[in-house]
């Protein structure tokens, strides 16, 4: 069985989950979904009010509100992400919810590795929204550029397993 | 120069005064901070460094300010319960145009808003959070709108006496009028703020997608914005504003204008808000008190042991001229903050700073100004909180990794800290 993990930020998600799950075979594989709350927002709200005087104690408690906030937020994506899914994947295929916390591209290869994964599926921010500039007077043309985020870069370059990278928007012709 | 005041008790002295600030960041089994500040005040006073005298005096000097914090945490207290920071980050999504990098903007704008009318610390500890929920509904990266919040607290803490509590104390002692302080900040101000967007927009650059992706879902009716308990609250809100600039025009002291508004929004709290007075209580941060007295007191005694004169020759020294004075001020002051915490460095720096010529003070005053309020955007770094903070996160399950706080404050404090430098500079010449 292929064991698919799709990584769920809410970027555009039910238009990237109609994308997923139409251009994959589902028949014998199993979907993994997940999310990660990134723990990175929350170290650095901690460490700024955490070193303000007197009030270390109502940041903790801020803190603890924040990370529920995330954890919240993270398991309404989820169930929408499965309610999403379920109806559009062949009877009796297996679906799981999962959710890490820590710093998302490195949770998502760890569960990639957890689950053993046989591809990772991730949504891209970015649309090149401008059509290609004309050749430059030197040198090839200059094709639009996309900025992929760190989150992207880092799983591409760590995934043990193949990547499946989904734009955002629809390309412009 | 150091050389001759390092006697005994001296070294005594300090070794008190790094001992209170290790033990009030650290603070060890949930000891809050008016603890070690007491036990400081206790051991200078045994040293003989300290006379009873120096403690009315230090509490003297300190009411002021204090009163005029507990009447501005009453009133940010009851503002937040009237919604009214959870409406002002849905106008500043709904002002974005669905752009991200907009969004970053008014975020910033936001900040320095709040920052500049309500002080940091309500920057920090009430409207990031709320950023927080407001970003993680639109379903973005929150990441930079959190950095953006926790930084502009620092940058954007330049331009009014109650920005920032460092800026209360020094400006309150050393009686610079709260206009001058103004018009002598407003311009570094600016120029912080906007390097700070300037080098955030670069820094996440790859971390802003051009369009929010759930702008459109986002309500565009925020719901407190409707009762009584918000209109109420921004009426009184402005009433407080109006009558703080004005006594600061006149010259009078803050802290009667800050006393009454926050009663007043505590009273509609309790009254149209249904609050009760516990949770409002609950909003106060009560062992500042102690602890800003306290530190105001081992200070005294620090400079009774000549700790603080070094210093003081060190910077007035190169006070000759204005660019070399500037620059030696804020450096110093910058960097104390990270070593010890910028309250205490504060009060240090009110030490150096009262034995300066009088001509030579809104300037100076300035200049340490912009170190103290600027500077401990780095302690996210290289200081001793931040060590203790990583030790704490890491022991709550929490790997936070340092090199990525390093990576955004390495490059944005010392810009940050250059360009409100250079427009203190470039304003002064201008005069």
């Amino acid at each position: 069985m292929r064991r698919v993990l799709v990584a769920v930020s809410g970027l555009l998600l039910s238009e990237f989950l109609h994308r997923v799950l139409s251009q994959l075979d589902w028949a014998d594989a199993a979907l993994y979904l997940l999310h990660v709350v990134d723990t990175r927002p929350l170290g650095e709200f901690g460490l700024a009010a955490g070193s303000l005087p007197a009030r270390a104690g109502r940041a903790a408690a801020r803190l603890r509100e924040m990370g529920a906030l995330g954890a919240e937020a993270g398991q309404r994506m989820l169930g929408e992400a499965e309610t999403t899914a379920t109806p559009r994947l062949p009877a009796g295929a297996a679906i799981r919810r999962m959710q890490h916390t820590g710093v998302p591209e490195q949770e998502i290869i760890a569960a990639a590795y957890e689950i053993g994964a046989d591809l990772i599926v991730l949504g891209a921010a970015e649309d090149p929204a401008e059509p290609p500039p004309p050749a430059g007077p030197h040198g090839p043309p200059r094709f639009p550029h996309r900025q992929l985020s760190p989150t992207v870069r880092y799983v591409v370059d760590h995934a043990p397993c193949d990547v499946l990278l989904l734009y955002a928007g629809p390309r412009k012709e | 120069m150091i050389g001759p005041v390092l006697g005994a008790q001296t070294l005594l002295g300090l070794a008190v005064f790094l001992a209170v600030i290790g033990l009030a960041i650290s603070r060890p089994k949930g000891l809050n901070e008016a603890w070690p500040a007491a036990g400081g005040v206790a051991a200078l006073l045994a040293l003989g460094l300290l006379s009873r005298a120096d403690l009315v005096g230090a509490a003297r000097e300190t009411a002021g300010v204090l009163l005029f914090l507990f009447g501005m945490m009453l009133l940010s207290t009851a503002l937040e319960m009237a919604g009214v920071f959870a409406w002002a980050a849905s106008y500043a999504v709904r002002a974005s145009g669905g752009s991200s990098r907009r969004l970053l903007v008014n975020v910033f704008i936001l900040g320095a808003v709040v920052t500049a009318l309500l002080s940091l610390d309500v920057t920090v500890i009430i409207l990031t959070p709320v950023v927080y929920a407001t970003v993680l509904a639109l379903r973005v990266d929150p990441l930079p709108y959190l950095y953006a919040c926790t930084f502009v607290a620092n940058t954007g803490s330049l331009v009014f006496p109650m920005s920032n509590l460092t800026n209360l104390l020094i400006v309150d002692r050393l009686r610079v009028p709260f206009w001058q302080f103004s018009r002598i900040m407003a311009f570094p101000e600016v120029a912080a703020v906007a390097a700070n967007v300037a080098i955030f927009l670069w820094v996440f650059r790859d971390r802003l997608p051009r369009m929010l992706p759930a702008a459109t879902s986002f309500p565009t009716t925020a719901g407190p914005a409707g009762t009584r308990f918000f209109k109420v609250s921004l009426v009184i809100f402005g009433f407080v504003l109006a009558a703080l600039f004005l006594a600061g025009l006149a010259e009078r002291p803050l802290w009667p204008v800050a006393l009454t508004g926050g009663a007043a929004l505590a009273v509609a709290a309790a009254t149209t808000g249904g609050r009760e007075p516990r949770e409002i209580a609950a909003g106060i941060s009560w062992p500042l008190f102690p602890f800003v007295w306290g530190m105001a007191t081992i200070v005294r005694g620090i400079e009774h042991a000549g700790l603080t004169t070094g210093i003081a020759g060190l910077i007035l020294g190169h006070a000759a001229g204005p660019l070399g004075a500037v620059a030696i001020t804020g450096a110093t002051a910058a960097l104390g903050a990270n070593v010890f915490n910028n309250i205490p460095m504060a009060l240090v720096m009110l030490a150096v700073l009262v034995g300066a010529p009088r001509a030579r003070i809104p300037l100076l005053t300035a200049s340490a100004l912009a170190g103290l309020n600027i500077g401990p955007a780095l302690t996210t770094v290289g200081s001793l909180a931040t060590m203790l903070w990583l030790t704490f996160a890491r022991r709550q399950g929490v790997e936070v990794p340092a090199l990525e706080y390093l990576r955004v404050s390495v490059v944005t404090v010392p810009l940050v800290l250059v360009a409100a430098l250079a427009a203190l500079v470039l304003g002064e010449l201008l005069r």
